[in-house]
């Protein structure tokens, strides 16, 4: 299973066996913020050299309302079956060992797949797709665990339209009120410090699907 | 009323004397448009007024009018300057031949006069002193010619048998009082009102005509004016005529089409003014007026061309334009009607004090010595201040002869016929002159600059010794006249870090404003990134100085007819081919603007310079001599002439001097003073300028392809005009105002638009489109994706429709997408190539519907990719030779500019500059490929006249050549920027004349065999190479087979000849990031029936 886990993460979405478990990482992930607080974001925030992005803000700091965004690449030919999103919190400090009890906003997240989901993180990723429903509610969450969201109906309509990308964008369900930000592991996190937290869309398909 | 008085006496302007008439006879040479002074007679002649501008010489025709001058003869007062050259105070001229009175060059003291024919010359053997009149008398005929001079002395000289008079010039502020005698009539010229002469008929007479006010090319509305247009018909017979006057008029902006005809008597002895433009008829605009007379002595047809231009009913502000000096050398070329402030003019101290060669004049080489009031003072300059200009002066301190010199610069000396010019100016000798010069025009001229484009011409590798000089003229002219201000850099093209240098020098302080040239040519002022270079001009200038631009112009194509511009495709094409005329080698960087991009460029290049603080703006190429006598436009380098001309000669106003004309009106109430602001905002740029005394005026354009843009001004109208002067108003969108703000919707295009405000601020609304991605066609298909953004409260469903562009199809046409409030969406649309279809770059409209449904229309450019050909060879096929492929394929060249992609000027940059790419005759080349089932074949030449290999091998800082290659399929990623699998560069070591055989490294086969890919090559001599390489498809193709198209570019490295480093690189489609980035390769196709071309 480690195995295929690698495998599969190695090769992203181009392959898929029928009745496969397959996992994905993202292609891209980012951070769109809305820095003067207007209600429109003006930047993107992506990982580089010069500026690493471990973490994916959801909600309002200092600097901004954070949304992020995570796109991936679709397999070509696939059945869903199932599909979970799987994201790692980090503390709201950010610091470890993560700080029990502490909480972030409210957050909802969308999907979207089209014209603007397309392996890159840009700010028309801020206004599409369908809300799949609040991901993490404003309360104390469990750190040591990982968030795991189904994404099924989604990705079925996505695979339905014919899309090779999706997109999930988390965003607080109240920004101008959220009192802070949850922190999400980024997929460079993970690769720095621990794969294990890397931001995993999970597609089971069906035996005998398309294909 | 008042025109209509002056009309009036302009018609009936018959002077009809008790006896004979006087006609009054206007100078037909020796200025422009001198029926009213340009300057006007002062008090000091022999008796009453004389004329005080020198080295200028009127002529006058007589005939007709006053024949039988076989023997004459013309009493004059003379009275020389002080300037030293020769002068022609008086000269007769006939179809035999030409008799002349004529002082010759020399000291003050040493003055003669000369009387020479083309039979011999005599000179008087007493002196004359300048500053006094002296009565002279010449006489002529039978052979003979005498000159009497007060003293009594009398100069003799032979004439032609049939020597007769027809013409008299005479230089205009040496005589006075003249009087011609002969044949039973005369001509005086006594200057007392204005140039012209009177002319008492003799003889048969005839019937004549002469155009007034067209010389300038600008024509004015004032009959009191000198460019206001008249046809003057002289009628020195005894009889009444009658004459028949045609007029053909065209326009070109508002496509005025109108003739019409008009009868007029005239009186004997009558000179008669006839108006010729309708005030109807006149409106911003270029035209065309051909006009014929009959009924005169003989056959009369001549064509105008000229423009005109509306001024705005508002109170002026201080001036911001003026027009630079461009070596005009007629008397009289300022286009008066046209609201400019500045005269730039050049003071050479090697041609005030300097050496004859110099100004091409017949002056001696010059005597260091010589007192002050005897330099060749520049005469025209002394014209436009005369006149009333505002001067602003270029001082030059380059060294024309070894005496103006303190010593000299180990390059860049010229060599002239008898002296070397160059090198770092004798400071102190500079000083006198400075001196002299600020005496001189003390209290009249405020501006003067400290050399011409120094980090260009003179001291480009000495910015140390510019910083000298600015201290002494700072010092030196302030000294004598505190009230001017000084500018200081006067830089050209990329002259930051030389101005860095400068001011680090000592530069600093020692100026008051901070001068600069910003050509752009062929690039638009804003693609250039002119506001960001300005920008960093500013920073890196002293803190808070002054700044104006005193030199800008632009390269139009010319015209092959007089009377409408060549077409923009025709010019695009033309350029392409590198037709002569069209593409500069000599001014940088290659090819020219047609005259629709010229004019947007002036305009954008002037509003960009005033948004971005600088004070004024200099155009240059305001000559009416200009595009230049010789060869034919179509047979030399283009020249930054604002005029246009056709190749046999005839000279025209371009929509480009129109544009120009434009500028200078709609501006005219501005105030640099006051507050000014830039617009720009995603697909708009521009900015708002302050009027003198109410309101302000906006220009705006779109960035890149056409855009309605949402404005909002006080009122329900806004009133526009556009850059060639067309006046539009438009209506507030209904119900979208509001505080008694209109919004309004302006269709823009990248012709600048000028916006008129009586009153308030005109504010751009962001737009609904917050980014346009295009994806260049590649292999057929491309895309544009707009990306939306909803400022509004509500959801937006926005609908968009992609309009129809021949040679493409758009897939969907139409798309509708929900945007809640505050948020994005990005649409797009698949662009398809037709087949067949031409054209390089499209422009897609796409209309989307605003939630008020306002309906805007945003055009978006898309590119087809570049591409070239390969040949298809015989099986047996060998690359052995580096003309091998000349039969099969067509050769892909590396020459030009645009292929610059390293040791390329700055967009800002107007001339070559030593540290950059020198031109195909430096660095230039070309490949072809070829292909058959085995194998890619590549042959390249290369002109390389500085060859010097990398010193680091591998390594690309040297002459060598890359080639680039991009074998993907489109699955695979073909087109796309990362280097992938069977994405390959090939460096190669070129084969150097005696040195070396050509070595091959490619980075992502570090191992690749020497016999996989075989590599030949060799010099052809010193300065030219060649090479091949075969590559065989198994080596590159996972099916071994030749792909349908691949990427491929080729680049050339050329190196400095003194030194190692690479000074320019060259590459045929792509980038200097070649080497990384594959998404801007040609793209090749490969298939059937591609066999030798």
């Amino acid at each position: 299973m480690k195995k295929l886990f690698f495998l599969t993460l190695a090769c992203g979405g181009a392959m898929l066996l029928n009745g496969a478990e397959l996992k994905l990482q993202s292609a891209a992930d980012g951070m769109l913020i809305d820095r003067n607080g207007d209600g429109v974001v003006e930047s993107v925030l992506t990982h580089t050299q010069e500026k690493p992005v471990l973490e994916l803000l959801t909600g309002k700091l200092g600097n901004g309302i954070h949304r992020s965004v995570l796109e991936y690449k679709l397999p070509e030919k696939s059945a869903v079956a199932k599909a979970t999103l799987t994201v790692t919190l980090n503390g709201r400090t950010g610091c470890h060992p993560d700080t029990p009890g502490i909480a972030g906003p409210e957050t909802v997240l969308w999907v979207y797949w089209g014209t603007e989901a397309d392996g890159k993180i840009g700010l028309a990723d801020d206004g599409a797709g369908e809300k799949a429903g609040v991901i993490l509610p404003n309360r104390a969450a469990d750190l040591s665990r990982p968030v795991v969201v189904d994404v099924t109906e989604q990705l079925k309509k996505a695979v339905a339209a014919g899309a090779g990308w999706i997109g999930f964008r988390l965003e607080a369900a109240d920004e101008k009120n959220a009192a802070a930000a949850w922190r999400i592991r980024s997929s460079e996190f993970a690769r720095r410090y621990a794969a294990s937290s890397l931001p995993v869309l999970t597609i089971v398909t069906e035996q005998g699907g398309r294909g | 009323m008042k025109h209509c008085l002056i009309l009036a006496s302009l018609c009936c302007g018959p002077a009809l004397l008790s006896g004979a008439a006087e006609l009054p006879v206007y100078p037909s040479g020796g200025g422009l448009n001198l029926r009213v002074p340009v300057v006007a007679p002062v008090a000091g002649g022999a008796k009453g007024n004389r004329l005080p501008f020198e080295m200028v010489r009127f002529t006058y025709e007589l005939a007709p009018h006053l024949t039988g001058l076989e023997a004459g003869s013309v009493s004059l007062f003379v009275e020389d300057c002080m300037r030293r050259p020769a002068k022609e105070v008086l000269t007769l001229g006939g179809p035999a031949g030409e008799l002349k009175v004529v002082i010759p060059a020399g000291p003050s003291q040493e003055r003669r006069f000369r009387l020479e024919s083309g039979e011999g010359r005599a000179d008087s053997r007493g002196t004359q002193a300048p500053g006094k009149w002296h009565k002279l008398l010449l006489t002529w005929g039978n052979g003979r010619a005498g000159l009497t001079q007060e003293n009594g002395e009398t100069l003799e000289v032979k004439l032609p048998e049939n020597f007769t008079v027809q013409r008299l010039g005479c230089s205009a502020s040496l005589v006075d009082e003249l009087e011609l005698k002969g044949g039973g009539g005369s001509f005086s010229v006594g200057w007392e009102r204005d140039y012209s002469g009177r002319l008492v008929p003799a003889g048969q007479g005839g019937v004549t005509a002469a155009v007034h006010g067209f010389d300038t090319y600008v024509i004015g509305s004032d009959p009191e004016k000198r460019d206001y247009p008249l046809v003057q018909l002289l009628n020195s017979t005894q009889e009444r005529r009658e004459v028949t006057l045609r007029y053909e008029l065209q326009s070109e902006v508002n496509r005025i089409r109108n003739v019409r005809q008009e009868k007029r008597l005239l009186e004997p002895g009558c000179s008669t003014m006839v108006p010729v433009m309708s005030p109807a008829l006149l409106q911003s605009d270029v035209y065309h007026l051909v006009i014929s007379i009959d009924g005169l002595s003989a056959p009369f047809r001549v064509k105008k061309n000229f423009l005109h231009v509306a001024r705005r009913p508002e109170p002026a502000g201080p001036g911001l334009f003026g027009l630079h000096d461009c070596d005009v050398k007629a008397f009289g070329f300022w286009p008066d009607a046209l609201p400019l402030r500045y005269a730039h003019k050049y003071l050479r101290w090697g041609w005030v004090q300097g050496p004859a060669f110099v100004d091409h004049s017949t002056a001696p080489e010059h005597d260091p010595a010589a007192p002050p009031q005897e330099w060749n003072w520049n005469a025209a300059l002394d014209w436009e201040l005369m006149a009333g200009r505002e001067l602003f002066v270029s001082l030059q301190s380059y060294p024309y002869s070894a005496w103006h010199r303190e010593r000299e610069y180990p390059r860049g000396m010229k060599q002239w016929p008898s002296a070397k010019g160059g090198g770092f100016p004798d400071l102190k000798k500079y000083a006198r002159f400075l001196r002299e010069s600020a005496e001189r025009y003390r209290g009249r001229i405020r501006h003067y600059e400290i050399e011409n484009e120094p980090n260009a011409y003179g001291m480009p590798e000495h910015p140390e010794d510019y910083a000298e000089v600015c201290r002494t003229v700072y010092r030196t002219v302030k000294a004598v006249d505190p009230d001017v201000r000084i500018y200081g850099v006067c830089g050209t093209g990329s002259f930051l870090p030389w101005m860095k240098r400068a001011l680090a020098a000592g530069a600093t302080g020692n100026f008051d404003v901070l001068s600069y040239h910003t050509y752009t040519t062929p690039r638009q002022p804003d693609q250039a990134n002119l506001r960001r270079f300005l920008g960093e001009v500013r920073e890196a200038a002293p803190a808070g100085i002054r700044r104006f631009n005193s030199e800008t112009g632009v390269l139009q194509a010319l015209r092959y007819e007089a009377d409408r511009p060549i077409p923009p495709e025709t010019v695009a094409l033309a350029a392409k081919e590198r037709r002569t005329g069209f593409v500069s080698t000599a001014s940088w960087p290659g090819r020219v603007n047609d005259e629709w991009e010229a004019s947007a460029s002036i305009v954008k290049n002037a509003v960009i310079n005033l948004a971005s603080g600088s004070e004024g703006f200099i155009f240059f190429g305001w000559n009416p001599e200009w595009p230049k006598d010789g060869k034919p436009w179509t047979e030399r380098e283009p020249d930054f002439s604002l005029l246009s001309a056709t190749p046999a000669g005839e000279r025209t106003p371009s929509l480009l001097s129109l544009a120009v004309a434009v500028l200078a009106a709609q501006f005219e109430s501005a105030d640099p003073g006051k507050s000014y602001r830039w617009l720009d905002s995603g697909e708009v740029r521009g900015a708002l300028f302050s009027k003198a005394a109410a309101g302000r005026v906006a220009v705006l354009w779109a960035a890149d392809a056409a855009a309605d843009v949402l404005v909002t001004a006080p009122g329900n109208e806004l009133e526009t005009v556009n850059v060639f002067g067309e006046r539009r108003i438009f209506r507030a969108v209904p119900g979208a105002g509001r505080d008694g703000r209109g919004v309004f919707l302006l269709p823009l295009t990248t012709m600048p638009r000028y916006v008129h405000l009586a009153d308030g601020e005109l504010e751009v609304l962001s737009s609904p489109v917050s980014a346009v991605e295009v994806e260049n066609i590649v292999g057929g298909t491309g895309s544009v994706a707009l990306t939306l953004l909803n400022t509004g409260d509500e959801v937006w469903n926005a609908r968009l429709e992609a309009g129809a562009v021949p040679g493409l199809v758009v897939s969907p046409r139409e798309e509708e997408v929900a945007i809640r409030p505050g948020r994005r969406r990005k649409v797009k649309f698949d662009c398809r190539l037709e087949a067949g279809a031409k054209g390089s770059v499209f422009e897609l409209p796409v209309t989307l519907r605003l939630p008020n449904n306002v309906e805007l229309t945003r055009g978006c450019r898309i590119g087809v990719s570049a591409s070239g050909a390969a040949g298809e060879v015989p099986e047996n096929f060998v690359l052995a030779a580096g003309d091998a492929l000349d039969g099969f394929a067509p050769e892909l060249k590396l020459d030009r500019i645009e292929q610059a992609v390293f040791g390329r000027p700055s967009d800002t940059a107007s001339i070559q500059e030593a540290h950059f790419w020198g031109g195909p005759a430096e660095l230039s080349g070309g490949f072809r490929l070829g292909w058959n089932r085995e194998a890619l074949f590549v042959a390249g030449r290369v002109r390389d006249i500085h060859p010097r290999l990398p010193e680091v091998w591998p390594g690309a800082l040297g002459s060598c050549v890359e080639l680039f290659f991009d074998f993907r399929t489109p699955a695979e990623g073909l087109g796309k920027a990362q280097y992938g699998r069977n994405v390959l560069q090939f460096l190669i070591l070129p084969p150097v004349a005696g040195k070396t055989k050509p070595q091959l490294w490619c980075p992502q086969l570090p191992e690749l065999p020497a016999e996989t890919v075989r590599l030949c090559g060799a010099a052809q001599d010193r300065q030219e190479y060649w090479i091949g390489l075969t590559i065989p498809w198994k080596l590159v193709r996972a099916d071994g087979n030749p792909p349908e198209r691949f990427g491929f570019d080729a680049g050339i490295n050329g190196s400095f000849g003194d030194r190692d480093g690479r000074k320019a690189q060259l590459m045929l489609f792509g980038t200097a990031r070649n080497f990384c980035d594959a998404s801007k390769f040609g793209m090749i196709p490969v298939g059937k029936g591609r066999r030798g071309q």
